[in-house]
């Protein structure tokens, strides 16, 4: 980020093909809605962009980033909160497995539908965290955010945020007891 | 350690958190007590599940749609004038001048009314002398004076 307030285009280019990625499904575990995902990421590189000029080094860029795409998902869901957010088909792995599955009889299919009722349910749970624990789990669990990270991007203690992603977790043992195979 | 504060430790247990001492409390409670250990486990797979929900890829071209959407974006000065404009295009532009007009028109005719209702106010108030005066009062020679600019003899 330095490099690019220095006049490096190149660096800005950098940043954006480490980073798009992870922010973009960040952003889409918020929102659980694909395109808007895509459309608010880019709005975070703009301010990100933009902000160029008064950019100061106070944070890792990383938690600088993932601070604008959470603020960015909170504006945009108070903007479309009666929007339903588990409108959209879940992904698994990258392939879109649509909501109406077909009754099929192979060993294969029976586990992808399992596998799709899983993912379900899973999005579900997580969806209906609290906004503060949702942040906390998905960058934990997905963004693989180390305890330090998660604090210094959701602006809270490390106190806070092991308290967090404990009453996070609880909720999610609670909303997945049902689908769970012990 | 009771179970309540074992259970708090779940989270950092997972995630390797927890102090070389915290560990040894946390491994003795739960190798005794099935209880938690059954939890325990739940909260680990339940952990587990959470990478059932798969992630996304940016579709193809998503840094020239980027690039092409940061050239094409308004700058906060164009869309403070889009604004402006927005309010004051022709469509829009009819209304206000009507408006405008319809306010002029009823504040001139309510000033009229006004200064006539004093005018009269004034004429039925004037008294058996004032009367006379303004008979006697030769208001064609007076015209100018009454108008404010003197004569000029």
């Amino acid at each position: 980020m330095l490099d690019f307030q220095k006049g490096n285009a190149s660096s800005f280019e950098a940043l954006l093909k480490k980073y798009f990625p992870l922010v973009q499904n960040f952003i889409y575990r918020y929102t659980a809605n694909r395109s808007l995902a895509e459309d608010l990421t880019q709005e975070a590189f703009l301010r990100v962009y933009k902000s160029a000029p008064t950019y100061r080094p106070k944070a890792l860029f990383k938690t600088w980033i993932y601070t604008i795409a959470r603020n960015i998902s909170i504006n945009e869901m108070k903007r479309k909160r009666e929007v339903s957010l588990l409108d959209e088909p879940v992904t698994f792995e990258g392939e879109k497995i649509q909501r109406q599955i077909e009754d099929k009889k192979t060993e294969m299919q029976d586990e992808s539908l399992m596998r799709h009722e899983t993912a379900e349910a899973v999005k579900k749970a997580v969806m209906e965290l609290p906004e503060r624990q949702r942040v906390a789990i998905i960058l934990r669990r997905y963004e693989d955010f180390s305890y330090g990270d998660i604090a210094k991007t959701m602006r809270i203690s490390e106190k806070a945020v092991k308290s967090l992603l404990n009453r996070a977790r609880e909720n999610l043992r609670d909303k997945l007891l049902d689908v769970m195979e012990m | 350690m009771d179970c309540k504060r074992i259970k708090k430790m779940f989270s950092s247990y997972i995630d390797k958190e927890l102090t070389k001492h915290e560990e040894d409390i946390f491994n003795r409670h739960i190798s005794s007590c099935q209880e938690c250990r059954k939890s325990l486990r739940e909260y680990e797979k339940s952990w587990e599940m959470l990478s059932a929900w798969g992630g996304i890829s940016p579709s193809p071209g998503y840094e020239s749609r980027f690039w092409t959407r940061l050239t094409t974006e308004p700058k906060l000065r164009e869309k403070f004038y889009g604004k402006v404009m927005d309010i004051i295009r022709p469509k829009r532009l009819v209304y206000v001048f009507t408006t405008a007009l319809l306010l002029f028109l009823l504040i001139n005719a309510g000033m009229y009314k006004y200064n006539e209702l004093q005018a009269r106010n004034m004429l039925i108030n004037l008294d058996e002398e004032e009367w006379g005066m303004l008979e006697d009062y030769d208001l064609l020679a007076h015209l100018d004076t009454l108008n404010g600019t003197e004569k000029i003899q």
